[in-house]
């Protein structure tokens, strides 16, 4: 028998059917199997799934069927086996519907947000021991119903933003049952605020110091900016003169030296001989002249000498100094646009800081 | 390239929504033929909201400062990890969160690493790879819902991006898995609003004639479209659209987020998974800082730090943390230094909650000499490995495989792709 | 752009069938308890076999892919033996679960087919079927009348073996709109839809599908269609921020719908497609070329593998890297014919190739493959043996003149597949493309037929198709009555005893509404997005064809599947510029104010739905538009509902 022969009916009649009813949400009746309240469920507009622990877990979602699903309804959830997860958010769940929830001994994470459960109801859940994980977001649970959770072993989370469960309460949950993670936790929040506020007035400190000094350099540079660059330029040039000086005077020491090497040279040949020859008056002069000369040469060399390594250091004096005028002319040309970045930066640091701030502010 | 593929489409038609919807009532309660509901059904899997940083964000100037970088580190809620000092609120969120600094993903291009990040493939023209949000539509998305699975949401742009947008597209899965678009959150779902006043009357016209219509060619064809028609109506009448709406949220909460695209669109986001949307991705243009990241990171720090933290804290007050994802991330990184350059050598991303072990960070960047971040020094991340990740997060099977063009199987992940395993 | 979609989700294994076979059973192609060879056998061994024992690789040198390589065998000796069980290796080890070696086993049905199979003496589905006559004498054109009369006989032929009868014959109305969409892309108007169905004439349908295949729109539309099978789904671009050539596919559309109008035979405009020389200015297909590579620069294997798959009707790109693992080609069959794009240079802007082919033609198997790389393969014509190419002309002039010829057993089969897929949803041959001994069409008598008559006719493009649209399959109803059994109905489609129902493709539904509306412009981009510049993510919604191409893409490997969703849905349920009304309605009412509700009412159904209303249609109208109470609000919610009746989306 096809498929197309049975569902067409239905889609006609469905037409009609849909024209004809009201949106009014079906009424619970009562199933007599799990498959037969699984599919019910998915009449409502909700799902059961496979809950990925286990071999058999399953997840019951209501949370998109609003007023559709009522305490009534909850009494599916009997026939089905190894229910750990349930969610209702949003639904026409009361107390006594809770009674029903507490039946299901397997389920560990139950999500009531923005049901109209009390304090009261939360009576009906201690049979829960496996309860991890509990959702009263929005609801009018308070302090005396926060009471009751400290019963559940395995309790691990809960979350009890919007509702209207105090600090005190939370304190006090917390200190009797220390290992559940409380949601909201107001001392942390406000500690953590704290501490981005620290780090935000931190950055902004930095900022503001290395905004002033980015500032301090634009206002002293900037308008030498140009100034600085010609001295830069000049300084340049400077050196080069200085260098090629420098060379000159380094050749000439060398020459210098040279001959006064050759000098040397040629009266040491001179006085060999003499001494080879000590009668001969001439040789005798001419050693003595030799000598003399070279010697003249030697101090040319010296002072030749003296005056390259002068020249040498007047030139690396030059040259540091350039570099830091140089330097300078960088950073002054750069100043502005440093500035510019240092206030961007500051600008930024200032907002995180007002940012931060209204986070504490709020807080408290 | 052409290839035609089974000639029996194998789509299970008894999946219909209620048929008579075109009655123009809010959703009737009469026997709904959706058969899916009827059965135990898979797992649920666990939904998501991607905050997509168009351009490449550098990892020196957020989550992997540096002491030779541009800005400074500061201490976070976690003893021992460190991000930037100009995210303070989301420094007091790091338990929340994980942060993944070792991503190395090949890839310096903007469009092909956009590409590669969204779908875990290389771009071929052979034909075209799923992204990730149409994969968790197809994986865990709400089957026969009233609510679409996948929607991206426009967060608005500082600066053009280099190189061409990228949209997400379901290719082998299917164009229902397309996602929808909200170009602006302030005005909410693309064509949601009924245009003209009497559109009760105008879909009493409608539904007669397709009545006919069904009778004379009942094929599976005209089942799928009706199908489809109901569900859109369904959609414009159903309270949960109004998640669309920003004006419903109380005036706190939006100021919590800021009053900045960013901030409402993480807000809208939030708003989206309530309702039963399993992917939302938040997507924001214009990180392509060449060499400017300082001094423009400067100017997103405080609404993403507000933004990013605020849906993280809020999450995690409304009891939603353990069930939904969020990721922060790019295409690539930035160079190391002023983020000359787009650098996908060692960047990072950001994980916070999906039931994760949080608290962490996975993988190390060089941090002595001279080029510090320059490398990964520890635990690299490739992109199928990032994206098996990420499937495995969300509770999709990253094997299942499906036929490309060409009658080509393809899984959804690489199969030699390694799930990060610290993170569970 | 385009929707390539498959299996829903949860239904996705890796399944390999043979699309053409599955319904041979009723095709007179063996009996359902037989188990043959292509239908039956064939995708269990690619499944589990062909992997380790095929093109890919061979352990123990035994490949399965054909039933000569089966009976070689390998290390172990041949691995079956016709009619003997025992002797056939390959059963003893599948059926104590030797093989496969992993977990995964055959299954005992999967056991049962092949046992039956090698036992019954390896029989196949060629061997079954019957009808491989063409019934008209091959090598010269005939008259349409002729040609439709004998697909007639194949079809009924096959249908007779299957004890199925015809679905009757389509009425006017819906024969006129079906045929107005295909063979020109948009509905008629009402004025066109009233002169058919008023005609009294009983050649009008002869005479209607003439007057179509001689107008402008045909080219149109058939040069659309062939755009998007060129097209791949992610346009290349060139480079990264490149933009992705669409103006240049277009252009593409409306070159080759030029040369479909003038009447070029098929063999004359692929051999302008292939052999195009110069700047894409003056050369629209130089395109092409340009889809087919790597960052818009074209590769010899991403040409082979369009060429292959376009023009030859055989997929190649599996033999790009190795041997293909499942089918019987092999790596240098596909390198020989790369060899032919050895030496063009071509990318998005031009094409160029030195005009004599001095010095051989060979090319060297890339680094990209797996195998023999660095390998010199000659170059070779498909199935033919290396031969030569001329020295005095392009390589790809070569390839062209080989290809176009009227005795090429690929090239006149390949488009005739095509056109047959076009009309009828599904290919003599499936997949399209993949023509091969062991994939054998389900009628192979009217693929030849088919094939023979188009090279006979020198490609002439419209006369095939003319012979086509004249079979009674092609006018036959798409009625499904409901209550139908749904394997019966899938049946009889594919047996082409009913025509399949569609779903318009964008660039139809576009020019339908562009008619409806009497608005060229119509623009159906978000208000938000239309005014904004390119910024931001409105950068993608930027050009109003393109965004309505990608919203309302369908899929292209199934006209039968219907894949929008909600997007697309709200988009036609709410967009203001479908309430907005219509230009062409307003002309109407101009020009005739003494129309009356009911004729005006006619007038809008005429021109959405190609046919009058029923009474209880127009009554159901009237009834809206007194509601109403104001004329122009009234007509044009009448209007809307139409546009978003699923009547109208889908072509009967």
């Amino acid at each position: 028998m096809s498929k197309l022969k049975r569902w067409l009916p239905l889609v006609v009649a469905g037409i009609a059917l849909a024209a004809a009813r009201a949106d009014s949400p079906p009424a619970y009746q009562p199933a007599a199997t799990a498959d037969e309240a699984v599919a019910r469920i998915g009449k409502l507009g909700g799902a059961v799934r496979r809950f990925p622990l286990g071999e058999t877990a399953l997840e019951v979602d209501f949370q998109f069927c609003g007023a559709a699903v009522t305490d009534a309804h909850l009494q599916y959830l009997a026939l089905l086996k190894n229910v750990v997860v349930l969610r209702l958010k949003e639904t026409a769940v009361t107390d006594d519907g809770l009674a029903h929830i507490g039946k299901l001994t397997t389920l560990k994470r139950l999500y009531l947000e923005k049901t109209a459960i009390t304090d009261a109801g939360l009576a009906h859940l201690t049979a829960l021991k496996e309860l991890e994980y509990l959702n009263l977001y929005g609801t009018t649970v308070g302090d005396k119903g926060l009471e009751r959770l400290k019963a559940f072993p395995r309790l691990k989370q809960v979350i009890v933003t919007q509702t209207k469960v105090t600090p005190a309460g939370i304190a006090g949950l917390r200190k009797a049952a220390p290992g559940i993670q409380v949601m909201p936790d107001p001392a942390q929040d406000q500690q953590r605020a704290q501490a981005a506020w620290d780090t935000a007035r931190s950055a902004l400190a930095n900022a503001e110091t290395v905004f002033a000094a980015a500032t301090q350099e634009a206002d002293a540079l900037a308008p030498k900016a140009a100034q600085l660059k010609k001295e830069a330029d000049e300084a340049t040039k400077a050196v080069a003169e200085a260098k090629k000086r420098a060379d000159d005077v380094r050749k000439k020491s060398d020459e210098a030296g040279k001959q006064a090497a050759e000098l040397q040279a040629q009266a040491e040949v001179a006085r060999k001989q003499a001494q080879a020859k000590p009668d001969d008056g001439d040789l005798q002069k001419q050693a003595q002249e030799k000598q003399q000369l070279a010697q003249a040469a030697r101090t040319t060399a010296d002072d030749a000498r003296k005056a390259a390594d002068e020249a040498q250091r007047a030139l690396q004096a030059v040259q540091s100094s350039t570099e830091q005028t140089r330097q300078l002319a960088t950073r002054a040309g750069k100043a502005k646009q440093t500035a510019e970045e240092a206030k961007i930066a500051l600008e930024s640091a200032r907002q995180l800081e007002a940012e931060t701030r209204k986070q504490v502010e709020q807080l408290q | 390239m052409f290839s035609s593929r089974l000639p029996l489409p194998r789509r299970d038609f008894l999946r219909l929504s209620a048929a008579g919807v075109l009655s123009g009532l809010s959703v009737p309660w009469f026997d709904s033929l959706a058969h899916a509901a009827r059965t135990v059904q898979r797992p649920r899997g666990k939904s998501c909201i991607l905050l997509w940083m168009d351009g490449g964000p550098s990892q020196q100037h957020t989550f992997d400062p540096k002491p030779t970088g541009e800005f400074r580190a500061a201490s976070t809620c976690v003893p021992g990890i460190q991000i930037v000092e100009q995210l303070p609120q989301l420094a007091q969120c790091m338990d929340d969160m994980i942060l993944l600094r070792s991503m190395k993903t090949e890839i310096n291009d903007h469009y092909d690493a956009k590409y590669y990040l969204h779908t875990g493939y290389k771009r071929t023209t052979a034909f075209e790879h799923p992204a990730i949000g149409c994969i968790a539509s197809s994986q865990v998305g709400l089957p026969d819902d009233d609510m679409p699975a996948f929607v991206t949401i426009d967060a608005g742009h500082d600066r053009l991006d280099g190189g061409r947008s990228y949209r997400s597209v379901p290719a082998y899965l299917g164009p229902q898995h397309e996602p929808l678009a909200v170009h602006d959150p302030f005005k909410g779902l693309e064509n949601l609003q009924e245009a003209g006043d009497d559109l009760n009357d105008r879909l009493e016209l409608l539904r007669r004639g397709e009545a006919r219509f069904a009778q004379d060619y009942a094929t599976p064809a005209v089942a799928n479209k009706q199908a489809a028609l109901n569900r859109a109506v369904r959609l414009m009448r159903s309270r949960r659209a109004k998640a669309f709406d920003l004006e419903q949220e109380p005036a706190g909460v939006r100021a919590a987020y800021g009053a900045h695209k960013f901030g409402q669109s993480c807000l809208l986001a939030r708003r989206l998974i309530e309702s039963g949307v399993s992917f939302v991705e938040v997507i924001r243009r214009g990180w392509d800082d060449h060499g400017v990241a300082a001094k423009n990171i400067h100017g997103r720090a405080p609404w993403m730090d507000a933004g990013m933290a605020a849906l993280i804290r809020d999450l995690k007050q409304r009891g939603m943390l353990d069930d939904v994802l969020v990721v922060w991330m790019g295409e690539f990184g930035r160079t190391p230094g002023s983020g000359e350059g787009h650098f996908c050598n060692a960047w990072s991303t950001v994980w916070a909650g999906g039931g994760l072990k949080t608290g962490q960070v996975i993988g190390k960047t060089s941090d002595t000499g001279k080029n510090q971040g320059g490398a990964v020094i520890e635990r690299p991340i490739s992109a199928p490995d990032y994206m098996a990740t990420l499937c495995q997060a969300l509770g999709i099977d990253s094997h299942q495989e499906f036929m490309a063009p060409g009658n080509r199987p393809m899984p959804l992940v690489e199969k030699t792709a390694q799930p990060i395993k610290e993170l569970f | 752009m385009k929707a390539h979609t498959v299996l829903p989700c949860g239904r996705s294994r890796m399944l390999f069938v043979l699309p053409s076979l599955v319904v041979l059973a009723w095709s007179g192609g063996g009996r359902a308890e037989e188990s043959l060879l292509e239908r039956d056998v064939l995708p269990i061994l690619t499944k589990q076999c062909l992997g380790c024992h095929g093109g890919l690789r061979q352990q123990g040198k035994l490949d399965l892919r054909t039933v000569p390589a089966m009976l070689k065998g390998g290390k172990s000796g041949p691995a079956v033996k016709s009619g003997d069980l025992d002797a056939s290796e390959m059963w003893a080890r599948i059926a104590n679960d030797d093989m496969p070696p992993h977990e995964k086993k055959l299954s005992a049905a999967e056991k049962a087919a092949i046992k039956q199979w090698i036992a019954a003496g390896l029989p196949t589905v060629a061997q079954r079927q019957q009808d491989d006559a063409p019934l008209l004498p091959a090598g010269s054109k005939h008259e349409p009348r002729q040609v439709a009369a004998a697909i007639d006989q194949h079809l009924d032929r096959a249908l007779a073996a299957a004890k199925l009868s015809p679905a009757p014959r389509a009425d006017d109305a819906e024969f006129l709109r079906r045929v107005y969409i295909d063979l020109t892309g948009r509905v008629p108007t009402a004025e066109q839809t009233a002169a058919f169905l008023d005609d009294a004439q009983p050649d009008k349908r002869v005479r209607l599908i003439d007057a179509l295949l001689a107008s402008p729109q045909f080219g149109e539309q058939f040069g659309r269609t062939w755009r998007d099978w060129i097209c791949p789904p992610e346009l290349p671009s060139d480079g990264n921020g490149g933009a992705q050539p669409h103006k240049q596919a277009q252009d593409l559309g409306v070159w080759l719908a030029a040369r479909f109008n003038v009447g070029d035979g098929w063999n004359k405009i692929t051999r302008e497609i292939l052999t195009v020389e110069g700047e894409i200015k003056t050369r629209p297909q130089v395109i092409f070329y340009g889809l087919v590579g790597e960052g818009g620069k074209a590769t010899p294997d991403g040409s082979t593998r369009a060429v292959a798959s376009l023009f030859l009707g055989v997929q190649l790109q599996c033999a790009q890297c190795h041997d293909d693992p499942y089918r019987s080609w092999a790596q240098t069959d596909h390198w020989a014919l790369a060899a032919f794009f050895g030496k063009m240079t071509a990318d998005f802007t031009k094409v160029t190739e030195p005009a004599t082919n001095k010095g051989g033609a060979q090319i060297s198997i890339p680094k990209t493959a797996f195998k023999n790389v660095g390998v010199n393969v000659p170059a070779a014509f498909l199935g033919g043996k290396h031969v030569a190419p001329p020295q005095d002309r392009s390589l790809r002039s070569a390839l062209a003149d080989w290809l176009t010829a009227r005795d090429n057993p690929y090239f006149a089969r390949a488009f005739a597949n095509r056109v047959w897929f076009y009309f009828f949803a599904r290919g003599l041959v499936n997949p399209i493309d993949d023509f091969r001994e062991l994939n054998p069409p389900s009628h192979p008598g009217l693929m030849a037929l088919l094939a023979n008559e188009f090279a006979a006719a020198d490609f002439d493009v419209k006369h095939l198709i003319r012979c086509v649209c004249n079979s009674e399959a092609y006018q036959r109803t798409s009625r499904v009555a409901s209550g139908t059994s749904e394997s019966a109905t899938a049946t009889l489609t594919t047996l082409f005893g009913r025509m399949p129902l569609r779903i318009m493709t964008a660039d139809m539904l576009y020019d339908s509404l562009k008619l409806a509306y009497g608005d060229p412009k119509l623009d159906l981009r978000s208000p938000d997005t239309k005014n904004s510049s390119a910024l931001g993510q409105a950068a993608l919604v930027a050009d109003p064809y393109l965004e309505f191409l990608r919203r309302f893409g369908t899929n292209e490997e199934d006209a039968t599947d219907f894949t929008h969703g909600i997007p697309q849905m709200l988009t036609m349920l709410n967009h203001p510029r479908l309430l907005a009304g219509s230009k062409a309605l307003e002309a109407y009412r101009k020009a005739r104010p003494a129309a009356s509700p009911e004729q005006t009412v006619e007038w809008l159904y005429l021109s959405t739905l190609s046919r009058r209303p029923s009474a209880d249609e127009s009554a159901d109208a009237q009834r809206y538009l007194q509601k109403t109470n104001d004329p122009v609000k009234g007509f044009n919610g009448v209007l809307w509902m139409l546009v978003n009746r699923s009547e109208y989306l889908f072509v009967r």
